[in-house]
């Protein structure tokens, strides 16, 4: 049970109280996971640090992409006019597939790329996120497909916290799309895929990442699907044979699907967010 | 170490002394008596906690009630006035949008963010509203049809203005 609730007003402060007491804290935003799991997963938790008085809750626009603040609530993103355009729908659509209007009003993207069962990962890495940290040693950037090494294990040291997610900016002609197997909103998705698909002016790909969640702990990128697709026309046949790459993927097995299904929806997911992002690449919807 | 928040429930202001480790729906059920949010799973996946903070829909078992310092709370027991029931609470008992009534506050409690900001909502738009709340009875028909007439009444009472 939590001794303490302390709300640092600056980031030096929450650094400083991190590093204090150690494993005994941890930083909170939405809380959502926190209090959900503070029998099982947080039962060594003394201290909460709040993190929301920090001046970290905005969406910022520069002319190399997109700078989201770590407690900026998934209900604001899914707001923004400008995140649900291009190479950023994902982001978007990502959001709209959590669905519980509870927990986006409460929970922050900054909270929910730690979530490497969830979706906001799948969406983030498909455009290529980084992660701005703060911590004892200052301050630093990390691309987020570095982040994750485990479930709920990721890269931050001792004393640090997320302070900003970073997209860069994509060519014209970029589109992105997220798809969602689920049971009920309120559990882990089973699978979930996203694409982000760069064509050039003849229909080549130039650029392409597909992600997949829900068949491992962490997010998976489909790179032997990317490698057939990169530079080559962005034709059924050739979705096809990337669809193809994904027939030895071995996918857990748990309560909510067999790993033989989830290979299968895999495989359906990634082609349904592939012909989407490139019907959205051309303009479409 | 407790911390001293100041509370808004229903219009109504409050003084408290909160323990860290406090949810919004323990303080609103055990310190205010306010019994109408409901704690069925007490970890965010039933949606009978269901109320409104600052006018959005948050889930009060995942919200630490410390975080809540100078906040508007909204209960099912603010919602009618004296002893008019609001549209939607009538809309429940006109369509039967209940059988045993403990989800029942949290699916009128969600459904007032949805009018305040979409007045003629889907029948899709109504059940993603409540995608976080579980009816164990399986009057989901029923609650649906509810949310949709009080967006109706809403609408007619609005034009008639």
């Amino acid at each position: 049970m939590p001794m303490e609730y302390l709300s640092p007003r600056t980031l030096d402060e929450a650094v400083t109280l991190l590093q204090k007491y150690g494993d005994k804290a941890i930083p909170v935003a939405g809380g959502t996971f926190f209090m959900s799991h503070r029998d099982d997963l947080f039962t060594e938790v003394e201290v909460l640090v709040d993190i929301k008085k920090l001046g970290l809750d905005y969406i910022k626009t520069h002319v190399d992409g997109l700078a989201i603040g770590a407690v900026t609530s998934l209900a604001s993103i899914l707001k923004s006019a400008t995140v649900n355009q291009g190479a950023y729908r994902v982001i978007h659509d990502g959001i709209g597939e959590i669905e519980i209007p509870e927990i986006r009003n409460m929970a922050t993207l900054g909270g929910a790329v730690f979530m490497s069962t969830g979706d906001m990962p799948i969406a983030m890495l498909t455009v290529n996120a980084r992660l701005a940290i703060s911590g004892p040693g200052g301050s630093r950037t990390i691309s987020l497909d570095e982040f994750y090494l485990g479930f709920l294990s990721t890269a931050l040291g001792p004393g640090e916290i997320v302070t900003e997610i970073q997209v860069p900016i994509f060519p014209s002609r970029t589109g992105s799309a997220f798809a969602k197997f689920k049971r009920v909103a309120v559990d882990v998705p089973i699978v979930n895929a996203a694409a982000r698909v760069t064509l050039s002016d003849n229909n080549r790909c130039s650029s392409v990442r597909i992600v997949l969640g829900g068949v491992a702990d962490v997010p998976l990128r489909a790179e032997k699907a990317e490698r057939l697709l990169a530079d080559n026309d962005f034709s059924d046949e050739i979705i096809t044979k990337a669809i193809a790459t994904l027939d030895d993927l071995e996918c857990q097995s748990d309560i909510r699907a067999s790993g033989e299904l989830r290979q299968r929806w895999a495989k359906a997911a990634v082609k349904r967010v592939l012909y989407q992002a490139g019907v959205r690449a051309r303009g479409g919807d | 170490m407790s911390r001293a928040i100041k509370l808004t429930v229903n219009g109504d202001e409050y003084q408290l002394e909160v323990d860290p480790g406090w949810s919004l729906a323990y303080v609103l059920r055990e310190k205010m008596g306010l019994t109408g949010t409901k704690t069925a799973c007490g970890k965010g996946t039933c949606g009978s906690c269901t109320v409104l903070l600052a006018g959005k829909a948050i889930f009060a078992c995942l919200k630490i009630v410390a975080d809540c310092d100078g906040e508007d709370i909204l209960t099912i027991e603010g919602l009618a006035r004296g002893n008019q029931l609001h549209p939607i609470q009538q809309a429940f008992i006109d369509h039967s949008g209940f059988q045993c009534g403990f989800c029942t506050s949290g699916m009128i409690m969600a459904t007032k963010p949805l009018l305040d900001h979409n007045p003629d909502p889907t029948d899709l738009e109504a059940r993603a509203t409540i995608a976080g709340h579980i009816c164990r009875c399986g009057s989901y028909p029923k609650i649906v049809q509810s949310m949709l007439s009080a967006a109706r009444q809403v609408r007619e009472t609005q034009q008639g203005e």
